[in-house]
């Protein structure tokens, strides 16, 4: 069967039989999620959307440590966020199988760094597996889930942008029973005051010893090839090592690494003795490299090792075949010629993603803009919505982490004299909103937050959150409601505001900068993809906006500081590509001159 | 033997559907295959570029300079993907420009069609360049641009399996309701090809 790297990942977990499964939304994983939650009830597991990684995490464990197999999955940055309880996972282990899935994103196609997540596993002493292909991605989920389960720790499982974004056939196996909860009381293990964790820590370094031995001898390790240079590669640069020495026609042996936490040094080092020199190709940090490096010292070998440290291959961005040669020839001193790519004449406008026609999101900014007149500060959040940074609205100055627009705004607004303006998403504002807000009211801090409610999670691809009325496995699910909330912590200025009706979203900004304190204002709109769906499903005609020529005086103040894509400048004239235009008619109210109209029908 | 296809366009326009049909017939053909997504920021709108690898390859990404084919779905697109083409392939590209913002915005400027057409056969010999959306209204069904897209790469022949394969994994890619005109979009893209790589 085709299936897409993550939806191989989840048909690998049902395989394993897996009870529970949660995860927050984040590319490049986010399809395991949509996966889960197409299937989870006919598969007869749980599955959630919890409010973040940690959460989700944590969940997983709970059911874990009861003796069922359960998946926590995430992006790179989204262990960071579950950082916190996994270290500490590590240590105390499970009774059922558990694995944590990182999907780290090299070159950054949708992320906000490229943190190369293997060192969790070195940090945590936790076994990692990683998969260099979806096929092999389902195969070793099955196997992680048993190595798990007979060594009583979590297995992290790192996979990277081209195994869950790849889609090639996979073979079905059977699929395991469920599992029955059944949870010992065991204080002396799994509650973590000093004493206890005191006899953890030599727990696991012991059960590492036992992986150790998993790893000598794992099916996902194993030597191809002949000859006297060696390649040791793991993840998806072992497939572009295969692409890349079938076109040079080089004659090599390739251990290829499946599990790389612990490193198999006994099998490491009998291939580094076996050959005249090592070449280490690797997506990422030098995390093989500076292990085979150390190994070869312990062995007393003295064969070369190239990689990264001497500049062969680079620690920077999403490696291929290229890359891949290039580095190999510039190692073993080969001639190279690169492939020549042709200059061009003519050139490819750009086409960068931009905020949708009708995006709720490009009307707040606008309104938050005017309102300010463009001298506040900007602190801004993770999302679609971060979009917003871009010309003309530009109304984003500093974007960390989830959750952090609150946390700096925090700091901003204390220290620096221009009003400070934050933004946050709903399903952000939930996962990481919180603590920053509250500690903005207990501070006295004075900003203006708002918290763009669009009713889902948009960038990712529409998945529910807690102020959405349906959970994860597509059942009812009680609705949070965002002002309620903010207004239970005591602040007094919460107002609701429809972004779509402008003057009005103007004027509670106006108001919501005069207020002293902490003021959140909540525009609410659905993202305009869902309500596009929304429209078609009930044959509800989008009626689009056209321009009058004779009433427009050619300001250009609708492209030049609103900017909607729907709207198109050529030789000073303004019109609406009506394939676009989404007919929210914010644009009609930026005009001052009534010049912006709806097509009549 | 291998067969590097890359696909590029706009988001919108159909492209994974086609590439998906396209991985289902190889698989079903018991050819060995990878392909790979790229996917951008935006849902709408940007650039998207897809790899079908097919026969004996490894990895999901296409080597520079050397796809077989390349399939555009819009003409300046064309040019953003044309380190891929081996200069031995065939580029099959859609003649109907989507403006993107940054041109409608008057901030680029979108480059003559023909200026573009040109410039890709300066890179690569076989260039076959039509109006991929004119056909598809033809055959009264303006959404179909991308079978029309993908019959022609069948219709150029350049498939390692057998091409009817392809128009046999249709019906089940494709919801029932838009079948009829996606089958129609896609004989005429055959034909379209077949118009210029007859029997050679």
């Amino acid at each position: 069967m085709l299936l897409l790297g993550n939806e191989a990942i989840a048909r690998g977990a049902v395989e394993a039989g897996v009870d529970y499964a949660s995860t927050y939304p984040g590319t490049p994983s986010s399809e395991i999620g949509t996966t889960f939650s197409r299937i989870a009830a006919d598969a007869g597991m749980y599955f959630e959307y919890s409010t973040n990684e940690k959460v989700a995490l944590e969940g997983s464990a709970g059911a874990a440590v009861a003796g069922l197999r359960s998946f926590a999955f995430m992006k790179h940055v989204g262990v960071n966020v579950a950082s916190d309880s996994l270290m500490t996972l590590a240590t105390v282990g499970i009774v059922g199988g558990m694995v944590v899935l990182t999907a780290d994103d090299p070159g950054m196609h949708s992320s906000q760094n490229e943190q190369d997540n293997r060192y969790y596993a070195l940090l945590g002493n936790m076994p990692m597996m990683e998969p260099s292909s979806p096929a092999e991605a389902k195969d070793m989920m099955v196997r992680a889930f048993k190595v798990s389960e007979d060594l009583e720790v979590p297995i992290f499982f790192r996979t990277t942008t081209r195994i869950n974004h790849a889609r090639e056939p996979v073979l079905l196996g059977p699929v395991e029973d469920h599992h029955t909860a059944d949870f010992q009381r065991d204080p002396g293990r799994f509650v973590t005051v000093p004493s206890v964790a005191r006899r953890r820590h030599p727990w696991v370094l012991q059960q590492m010893e036992k992986a150790l031995q998993v790893a000598e001898t794992a099916e996902f390790n194993f030597i191809e090839g002949e000859g006297d240079i060696g390649i040791i590669t793991s993840g998806v640069a072992y497939k572009y090592v295969l692409d890349a020495i079938d076109r040079m026609g080089l004659q090599c042996k390739v251990l290829k690494l499946g599990m790389t936490n612990p490193l198999p040094k006994g099998m490491i080092t009998e291939f580094m003795g076996s050959v005249d020199k090592v070449v280490t190709v690797e997506e990422g940090e030098p995390f093989l490299e500076t292990q085979v490096k150390a190994f070869a010292h312990d062995a007393g070998l003295s064969v070369q090792i190239f990689g990264k440290d001497d500049g062969h291959f680079s620690r920077l961005f999403e490696y291929n075949v290229d890359i891949v040669e290039a580095g190999l020839a510039s190692a073993l001193g080969l001639e190279y010629s690169p492939a020549e790519i042709p200059a061009l004449d003519v050139k490819a406008p750009s086409r960068p993603p931009n905020l949708c026609p009708g995006c709720p999101h490009r009307a707040s900014y606008y309104a938050a803009k005017v309102a300010s007149k463009g001298k506040a500060v900007y602190p801004m959040d993770i999302g679609c919505y971060t979009l917003g940074m871009l010309p003309p609205l530009e109304a984003a100055d500093i974007e960390i982490s989830m959750g952090s627009s609150i946390g700096t705004a925090c700091g901003m607004s204390r220290m620096l004299d221009e009003p400070v303006m934050a933004f946050i998403g709903d399903s952000t504002f939930f996962h990481s909103g919180i603590p920053p807000l509250i500690n903005a009211i207990h501070n006295k801090h004075n900003f203006v937050l708002s918290i763009l409610d669009n009713r889902t999670t948009a960038m990712t691809g529409h998945q529910p959150h807690p102020g959405t009325p349906m959970d994860g496995m597509g059942e009812k699910a009680p609705m949070m409601d965002i002002p309620t909330l903010v207004r239970g912590f005591g602040i007094d200025f919460v107002e609701v505001v429809n972004p779509y009706h402008l003057k009005e979203t103007i004027d509670v900004y106006r108001r919501a900068l005069q207020h002293d304190g902490i003021a959140v204002v909540i525009p609410r709109m659905a993202c305009a993809l869902l309500t596009d769906i929304y429209k078609r499903k009930i044959g509800k005609e989008i009626i689009p906006y056209q321009v009058d020529q004779e009433k427009c005086t050619k300001c250009h103040v609708c492209v030049e500081r609103f900017g909607c894509v729907a709207l198109t400048l050529v030789d000073g004239v303004v019109t609406i590509d009506e394939t676009l235009c989404d007919g929210c008619g914010v644009c009609a109210q930026v005009c001052a001159f009534d010049a912006i109209q709806e097509v009549e029908r | 033997m291998k067969s590097d296809i890359i696909f590029i366009g706009v988001g919108g326009q159909g492209i994974l559907t086609a590439i998906s049909a396209l991985g289902t017939s190889a698989n079903k053909a018991g050819m060995n295959l990878i392909m790979s997504e790229v996917h951008g920021m935006a849902q709408r709108g940007g650039t998207v570029e897809a790899h079908v690898r097919i026969g004996d390859v490894h990895g999901p990404l296409i080597p520079d300079r050397s796809a077989e084919a390349m399939v555009a779905f819009e003409p300046s697109e064309a040019l953003r993907g044309i380190g891929k083409i081996s200069p031995d392939g065939v580029i099959l590209v859609n003649t109907n420009p989507i403006y993107p913002f940054t041109v409608s915005l008057g901030q680029e400027e979108y480059p003559n069609i023909e200026r573009i057409a040109e410039e890709l056969k300066g890179i690569c010999g076989n260039v076959v360049a039509f109006d991929a959306l004119e056909i598809a209204r033809e055959t009264g069904n303006p959404r179909g641009v991308n079978m029309v897209m993908l019959g022609a790469l069948v219709g150029t022949g350049a498939l390692p399996f057998p091409p009817e394969t392809v128009r046999d994994v249709l019906p089940e890619r494709i919801k029932e309701q838009f079948l009829e005109a996606s089958l129609k979009a896609f004989d005429a893209g055959v034909g379209k090809a077949a118009e210029v790589f007859t029997q050679d």
